[in-house]
């Protein structure tokens, strides 16, 4: 049972939808809410399940980072008529693999099955909709797994902290300022009856977007959603959302980091529009004209021609509310980070102020081409697209529309938002050095 | 009115949804009837140059990509070990008709990705770009512009991964399991050395790509949104002028297994959990017909929630997790169980494992294990066949290794056939557990002898290299921890000689994990008392990186970030780092010394000493036991992420006008390490006191 919190992946594989290939959709909405969206394709017998949640850590209360992702982790628990530990049994036992991630956003479950398996994974997901168990032993023994996970992923990685340091200044008041792993404090804190709380206010039917991609009837998968779901109740509480807007940054913070590591990093993030914004999609092409390929800009200059960086990375960290746009360079050994930063500066600065010629151009277009056929050719991919457009976009059907919202950004839009939101005096810079340098 | 309506509507819609309450939740939901896997067809042709084609076609997405396999034999690359995959990685940068740079750019502009290997190569992007990723791919497999400085750059990133690997058990387990399963005569015992990789030329490379490069031996499978006729086209025209050449065949005798089990053990004092491998080789090429019987076999005992789970993880709670494996191979295969487990518990892990894999051999599986796995299995290849990569790679198997065309198409029937007595067949046939090698990675002075009861014990280094001395408890355990700081003493150079050093100036070259750059490290110490030292890291074209000053009572840092003054209480190291010989100070009151045994150090037997100052620090000293040099020191620094372990490794003692010093050092924590080596000292060169001011 691997729970994945990979945001870096999951921000880097941005969605965007393929002209050529269009998506078969049937969308309803049962009495009780619950949105339900399936596309139907015959050519292999499998079938993706997936449930999204739209809770995520901005959803947390203060004192309890890590709330949302911890919550996820007791969801494989059990329920009513699933004992603990039968999760991932059962789906074995059908021929099925599945897996689980949270963000800031959105809490997604999911299996992929043989497609006469489609019954299993509906029951099960109804399960944990309806009475899932939460009980002591379980908040428990995943507090250490948890405890355990962000050792390994995060405690222990070097350089793995910047998501926290970035987004904490990044955000005065709103609850993007903490990360959807938390702290080791908040973990320790949280409660089970908080934890019971949390479950009935937002593992709600109307809070919720079943999705079904891959060999089904519509009429007969819809009869056994029905058959599953349509008896869970409504929760009916107001479910709280963040209603604050963060001012914008006043002025460029810099600060420093001593991390266990041997080369320094330089890590620079500018504030973002809200990711279903025509200005965040333009913003995502100017990411790869950074650092997506070898002939990427960032990489081409720091990596090749000075060689004062390891590695280069820019990509939109893109949220609901508004995400971060980051950039980041690893130092070669002896290398200065204020050269690199230079470096980086140098290169935003010739986004801003020059336009960039029309192959360039087309190969970010031909790029993104190539990442969407790709995650068209999974029925997963598929299902995880559809529900994150029908609950962040507000149309499960722009997974056929995006094409053309791309074909209407210009090079001349790139160099709009790039200067109306990577301002050199609005951003976090932080350097990581190594320990052995702190003075 | 409407809102009426409404209301009774809603009415109707809640008794419907009261009569659906009747569900029996606690029901588990039984499968639908299951469409037949229907396996994509695929086509085959050669060219005349002898490369063989696979076209898989597949209009579902407009996509496209080549996979290119070479099937040469393995190769035995002997002094030159890592060859191979240098000269796969070097491929990958350009071209003879399109630098580096311009090749770049044509990959990214089409938006398709390349990667290159030792025995292939792939492309893939949209299908529109058909001719291009043929054009692209054929560009670096048949004319790689191989430059110098490409080379050198990769080659340090290989010395790089091989010193970070040293300390990970998991790469020493792998590197002792090849050499004891296979041995260092086979191309599969063959290990990656710093030493082999630096023998490795340039022209190494252009000759092995040369020779096995070939069309002759190759298999270039295309996947997705083309035709048969545009395939022949395209790989007609970007692969046929691809030279035909003689490619060397081999053959290799079938590794022996032992008479009995064998432990190979690797010693690492830092672990705090032993690396298992429990295993033998096997003979079972792929598509053999016990092949799918040993599929099932190997998911019941070391599969997800198989047998070695719930028994080592589950019910003794040993380990996080305990699986097994096995690969069919043309030459020689190998199966083997494997966990990582607490050193306390290393030979019970070890008795369970055997006990699980015997159970296999002596008893049925019960039908419920054998449904399960079955379930399973036929899920999961259904699951695969959703990337069409998955039909390449069957079409590859199935030319590559002759096996019947229906092969995969057979596949889930001849899985469903299977029976328990055959899942006990291939159990007794496969997993010799009475042959067994047994390879442990873990820190000797808490494990090792209770491994003796297992067979016996070979010991081997992290590269797979037998260490002659066999282990602990060979040397002379009645010398007092006094003494062999003594011997120290006086081993690395007379009374007479060590009196009469005022000043020594020591330079090293100095290499970091990961970094393609060089530097040197000076050390000039005064012989005063107190003693003055200043160390400094200089890299080359950048100047000094970091000085250290120590002038007897105070102690500084200058680095990039600034200058910032030592805590007094890392003084007295500093002072102990000043002296001549700082080992000396061991022999003060204020010191307790243990003797903890004798352990294996780079192949040699070592006195292990433990060192506890005033302050109750404790650091670990490793001494030769015959020539009592100092080879390895070991200590902790307590930081916010908990302890960090530190050692520093010498070796290669070199004579310096009757004093002895270390020719190599390295330093390290984790994965990272700075390794030093040795260029010049100088002694009585006339420092004065105004060289160490602060």
């Amino acid at each position: 049972m691997k729970k994945f919190n990979n945001l870096i992946l999951l921000v880097i594989m941005t969605h965007f939808a393929i002209g050529q290939t269009q998506i078969d959709i049937r969308k309803t909405e049962l009495s009780n809410g619950l949105r339900v969206i399936m596309h139907r394709d015959n050519t292999m017998p499998i079938v993706a399940v997936g449930v999204l949640y739209k809770v995520g850590s901005k959803n947390e209360l203060p004192g309890r980072s890590g709330f949302a992702h911890f919550f996820e982790h007791l969801m494989f628990e059990g329920s009513e008529h699933i004992a603990r530990g039968e999760f991932m049994k059962l789906i074995q036992a059908s021929g099925g693999v599945n897996n689980a991630y949270t963000t800031h956003d959105k809490t997604y479950y999911y299996e992929v099955l043989p497609s006469n398996q489609l019954e299993m994974a509906l029951w099960m997901e109804s399960e944990r909709m309806l009475h899932a168990k939460i009980d002591t032993i379980g908040v428990e023994t995943q507090r250490e797994v948890v405890k355990e996970e962000k050792r390994l992923r995060i405690d222990n990685q070097p350089y793995m902290s910047f998501q926290e340091n970035l987004f904490k200044r990044a955000y005065k008041i709103h609850p993007y300022k903490s990360v959807p792993i938390g702290t080791m404090e908040d973990l320790n804190a949280a409660r089970l009856e908080e934890f019971m709380d949390f479950y009935k206010t937002f593992y709600v039917p109307e809070n919720a977007v079943l999705v079904i991609a891959g060999d089904i009837e519509y009429d007969n998968a819809e009869a056994l959603v029905r058959k599953y779901f349509e008896d869970i109740p409504r929760g009916g509480r107001t479910i709280p959302r963040p209603d604050v807007t963060e001012p914008p940054l006043e002025g460029q913070i810099v600060d420093t980091i001593y991390d266990d590591i041997q080369l320094p990093a330089v890590f620079v993030a500018y504030r973002m529009p809200s990711k279903n914004s025509d200005d965040a999609l333009a913003l995502s092409l100017v990411s790869r004209l950074l650092s997506t390929g070898n002939s990427s800009r960032l990489r081409k200059k720091l990596v090749d021609e000075q060689q004062i960086a390891l590695e280069v990375v820019a990509f939109p960290y893109d949220l609901e509310d508004g995400g971060l746009f980051i950039t980041l360079a690893l130092a070669n050994f002896g290398k200065d980070p204020l050269d690199i930063l230079n470096s980086m500066n140098a290169e935003i600065e010739k986004v801003r102020s020059e336009k960039i010629s029309d192959r360039e151009f087309q190969k970010l277009l031909n790029q993104f081409e190539n990442q969407q056929i790709s995650q068209m050719g999974s029925m997963q991919g598929i299902a995880d697209l559809l529900a994150e457009y029908e609950v962040f976009y507000g149309d499960a059907n722009l997974i056929n529309t995006m094409s053309q919202k791309i074909a209407a950004i210009t090079p001349e839009d790139l160099m709009r938002v790039a200067n109306a939101y990577l301002d050199p005096s609005k951003r976090i810079v932080l350097y990581y050095l190594p320990k052995t340098s702190q003075p | 009115m409407k809102n009426i309506f409404h209301t009774i509507l809603t009415a109707v819609m809640m008794t419907g949804v009261t009569m659906a309450q009747t569900l029996d939740r606690s029901k588990r939901p039984e499968p639908a009837p299951a469409r037949e896997i229907q396996l994509g067809d695929y086509k085959t042709f050669t060219l005349k140059n002898g490369l063989k084609v696979i076209v898989v076609e597949n209009k579902k997405l407009p996509r496209l990509s080549l996979n290119l396999v070479f099937t040469y034999d393995p190769v035995l690359e002997g002094e030159r070990a890592g060859l191979g995959n240098i000269t796969g990685e070097l491929i990958k940068n350009g071209s003879t008709s399109l630098p580096k740079e311009k090749f770049n750019e044509e990959v990214d502009f089409i938006g398709a990705s390349l990667s290159t290997y030792s025995t292939g190569a792939n492309i893939s992007g949209l299908s529109r770009t058909a001719e291009k990723l043929f054009q692209l791919l054929s560009e670096v497999v048949i004319n790689p512009a191989m430059a110098a400085e490409d080379f050198e750059r990769i080659k340090l990133n290989a010395i790089s991964g091989i010193q970070a690997a040293k300390d990970n058990p998991s790469a020493i387990r792998t590197n002792v399991t090849n050499v004891a399963f296979f041995g260092k005569n086979h191309p599969y015992g063959e290990v990656e050395t710093e030493q082999s990789v630096d023998k490795i030329t340039l022209d190494d490379c252009i000759r092995f790509h040369q020779t096995y490069f070939r069309p002759n031996t190759a298999i270039l499978a295309v996947v997705g949104d083309i035709s048969q006729k545009d395939a022949r086209k395209l790989a007609q025209k970007y692969f046929g002028r691809w030279k035909k050449g003689q490619v060397p065949t081999a053959k290799y005798p079938f590794p022996a297994s032992p008479q009995s089990p064998v432990v190979h053990f690797s010693n690492r004092n830092a672990s705090v959990q032993s690396a298992i491998h429990v295993g033998n080789v096997i003979d079972l090429p792929p598509g053999h017909p016990d092949a799918i019987a040993m599929r099932i076999a190997n998911q019941i005992l070391g599969g997800p929630e198989g047998r070695l789970f719930l028994n080592l993880r589950e019910t003794k709670g040993y380990t996080y997790g305990a699986y097994s494996r096995y690969n069919t191979d043309r030459i020689a295969g190998s199966f083997y169980a494997s966990a990582e487990v607490r050193n306390e518990v290393t030979d019970s892990a070890i008795s369970e494992i055997i006990k699980e894999i015997k159970r296999m051999r002596d008893e049925l599986v019960t039908e419920a294990e054998l449904n399960l796995a079955k379930k399973y299995i036929s899920g999961t290849f259904g699951l695969s066949l959703e990337n069409p990569q998955t039909i390449a790679r069957f079409a590859i198997d199935i030319e590559r290794y002759n096996l019947p065309k229906d092969f995969y198409k057979n596949y889930l029937k001849a899985l469903n056939a299977v029976t328990a007595e055959d899942v006990r067949t291939v159990s007794r046939k496969y997993f010799n557990v009475d042959r067994a090698h047994i390879v442990v990675v873990g820190k000797a002075s808490d494990v090792v002898e209770k491994l003796r009861t297992f067979g016996s014990i070979q010991f081997y280094d992290a590269f797979g290299n037998e260490i002659s001395a066999s282990g602990p408890a060979v040397a002379d355990m009645n010398i007092s921890p006094e003494q062999i700081i003594r011997n120290y003493i006086a081993a690395i150079g007379s009374e007479q000689v060590i009196n009469s050093i005022k000043d020594i100036t020591t330079e090293y070259s100095a290499e970091i994990t990961g970094m393609p750059f060089k530097g040197k490290f000076i050390t000039k110490r005064l012989l005063t008392n107190p003693p003055m030292m200043s160390n400094e890291l200089l890299v080359d074209g950048m100047g000094s990186l970091q000085r250290t000053v120590y002038n007897g009572k105070k102690a500084r840092t200058t680095s990039m970030m600034g200058d910032s003054d030592i805590p007094d209480e890392q003084l007295d190291d500093l002072r102990q780092q000043a002296m001549l010989v700082g080992e000396s100070l061991y022999l003060n009151p204020e010191y307790s010394l243990k003797l903890t045994g004798v352990e294996n150090i780079d192949g040699r037997p070592a006195y292990a000493l433990e060192v506890k100052d005033k302050r109750g620090k404790i650091t670990m000293e490793y001494f030769d036991t015959e020539t009592f040099y100092k080879v390895r020191q070991e200590f902790h620094m307590e930081t916010p992420q908990g302890k960090l372990s530190i050692y520093v490794e010498m070796g290669d003692y070199r004579d310096v006008q009757g004093l002895k010093i270390p020719g190599k050092i390295r330093q390290g924590q984790g994965n990272q390490s700075i390794q030093l080596t040795f260029s010049s000292a100088q002694i009585n060169s006339g420092l004065k006191p105004e060289d160490f001011k602060l």
